[in-house]
């Protein structure tokens, strides 16, 4: 498990679990999170849930023979999302300008999340949140894809809800199979 | 082990097929046909673009690696043909991404402005199929974030004038679409550098890094490698249009109608021809099919020719079937 997300992030291993009542709220945040964007709330989503100082990263993950101890990788490496709060803001805007030709029709995009695991951090009101994804694309009339992955999030608490503060997704298939991967995991 | 197998291979016979690897300017290309011609003559008069910055202000450039992968149902020919010379598609196919970019680029969104495109840009093509086009004063527009990168430009350009002359700084100061024939695009400028390695007819497997100028400070290198992912990187804004063209162009043409048809590649065609200042054919505007005239003609003449002394007996007259010699003389004596 590569848990190199921030030096700010208490490790998983003695870190404190949340509640039983705290799960579950990160958990139905969750699949808020994922209803929202299986509606195209974009924009929702970025206002309600996501921190202003978001890190919104998917670095490039190479096949690597076990023996290979290069260090994963960093911020500073190469990425497929690598993202500030702008940066997230324009890939949302280009969605709503009603010029996306491959969103029209829309395709459908559904979410499954699992394996919650919460923490607390030394930071107070900052999870530290593991989770599994399986996405899956429906377009046109037979294109279909399958995105799995995991998800190591710090949630912002906000009030009675969450907001993302860093989320880095460790995308399963080193060679990426679809045309892109303009959706937020 | 291979005395109870009965083994009676000559494993002298069964070696792997060699591969020569030549480098150019440092960029290694493979080629595993011992009859086709060095790396530097295949790039040929291209050679004399690409010192624009391989050579660039002395030390050139690099690729920053490791390259993210990603599968695309398309045939190899389109990629390698959107960017040897694609740049009407730009304004529509990208028009999302251009209007919330904005910059001058904005402009271009849908294609509402009405552009005088002859005065904006060139394409080119020369020996081999390969090509370019290029947007004057552009190269850096595709980049969000990019003061910084603008200031190294600025910085670069005496030294690239000193080294190579007027028309090569301009092109180091041009944005480009680029392919080297058959399956090496690059977009110059905004740093994006593929191979599109076919699986087949119909499905390639796209391998991208980040082209940087060797001179560039590690921050700058950095930022600039977010910026290229952002726009052509496997989730890129700009990228997201382009392979759903890819595989709808592939898509459609399998049909049995579509099948019947040809290639209309016309646009431009007569407006362009050998210039004195560069190799090759030039085109009159980087909106022109210049670059896919010369991309085609060449993958027709090497699935023509049995031997590649068949593709050498043409090396002096491949570019005969750009008719219009005269163009840029006649063009550049009543500008
Ligand atoms: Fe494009």
């Amino acid at each position: 498990m590569q848990s190199d997300i921030q030096p700010n992030v208490a490790s998983a291993a003695n870190a404190p679990r949340v509640s039983a009542e705290l799960q579950h709220q990160i958990e139905q945040h969750y699949y808020t999170e994922a209803r929202m964007l299986q509606n195209g709330q974009f924009r929702e989503w970025l206002d309600q849930l996501v921190a202003p100082d978001i890190h919104y990263w998917l670095p490039v993950y190479e096949q690597r023979f076990r023996r290979d101890k290069r260090p994963a990788p960093t911020p500073d490496d190469a990425a497929i999302y690598n993202d500030d709060f702008s940066m997230l803001k324009m890939r949302v805007d280009r969605l709503y300008t009603g010029q996306v030709w491959m969103e029209d029709p829309p395709s459908r995009i559904r979410y499954s999340i699992s394996n919650v695991e919460a923490y607390h951090t030394d930071e107070p009101g900052e999870l530290q949140v593991f989770s599994n994804f399986t996405i899956q694309r429906h377009r046109r009339q037979t294109e279909h894809y399958t995105h799995t992955g995991g998800r190591e999030d710090l949630l912002r608490q906000d009030g009675t809800t969450f907001r993302l503060a860093r989320r880095k997704i460790d995308l399963d298939a080193r060679v990426v199979q679809d045309k892109n991967l303009y959706f937020f995991a | 082990m291979e005395q109870r197998c009965h083994a009676q291979v000559d494993k002298k016979e069964c070696g792997l097929p060699q591969v020569r690897v030549e480098s150019y300017r440092g960029f290694l290309y493979g080629c595993f046909d011992a009859d086709a011609p060095s790396l530097e003559e295949y790039l040929g008069e291209f050679g004399w673009f690409l010192d624009t910055w391989m050579i660039g202000a002395g030390n050139g450039a690099e690729l920053l690696g490791p390259p993210s992968k990603s599968i695309l149902d398309c045939n190899w020919k389109v990629p390698a043909e959107n960017f040897v010379g694609d740049a009407y598609h730009v304004g529509w196919t990208h028009a999302a991404a251009l209007e919330v970019m904005g910059g001058e680029l904005a402009e271009l969104a849908g294609n509402r402005a009405d552009m005088p495109f002859d005065d904006l840009g060139k394409q080119f093509t020369t020996r081999h199929g390969h090509g370019f086009g290029v947007i004057h004063n552009a190269a850096t527009s595709i980049h969000t974030d990019r003061a910084a990168y603008d200031q190294f430009m600025a910085d670069q350009l005496p030294k690239v004038t000193k080294n190579l002359g007027q028309e090569r700084a301009n092109l180091f100061n041009g944005h480009w679409n680029c392919t080297l024939f058959p399956n090496n695009s690059f977009l110059y400028g905004t740093n994006t550098f593929k191979v599109w390695h076919p699986r087949g007819p119909h499905q390639i497997e796209v391998w991208t890094w980040t082209l940087v100028h060797k001179d560039m400070d590690p921050e700058l290198r950095k930022k600039i490698q977010k910026g290229a992912a952002f726009s052509f990187g496997t989730a890129g804004t700009l990228l997201a249009d382009d392979g759903e063209n890819m595989m709808t162009c592939t898509y459609s043409n399998r049909g049995a109608l579509t099948r019947r048809g040809t290639l209309q590649s016309t646009m431009g065609m007569n407006h362009e021809g050998p210039h004195p200042d560069y190799p090759g054919i030039v085109g009159a505007s980087f909106i022109g099919e210049t670059s896919y005239r010369g991309f085609y003609r060449f993958y027709k003449e090497i699935l023509k020719a049995e031997k590649w002394d068949a593709v050498r007996a043409k090396d002096d007259s491949w570019d005969s079937t750009f008719e219009n010699r005269d163009f840029w003389v006649n063009n550049l004596n009543t500008a």
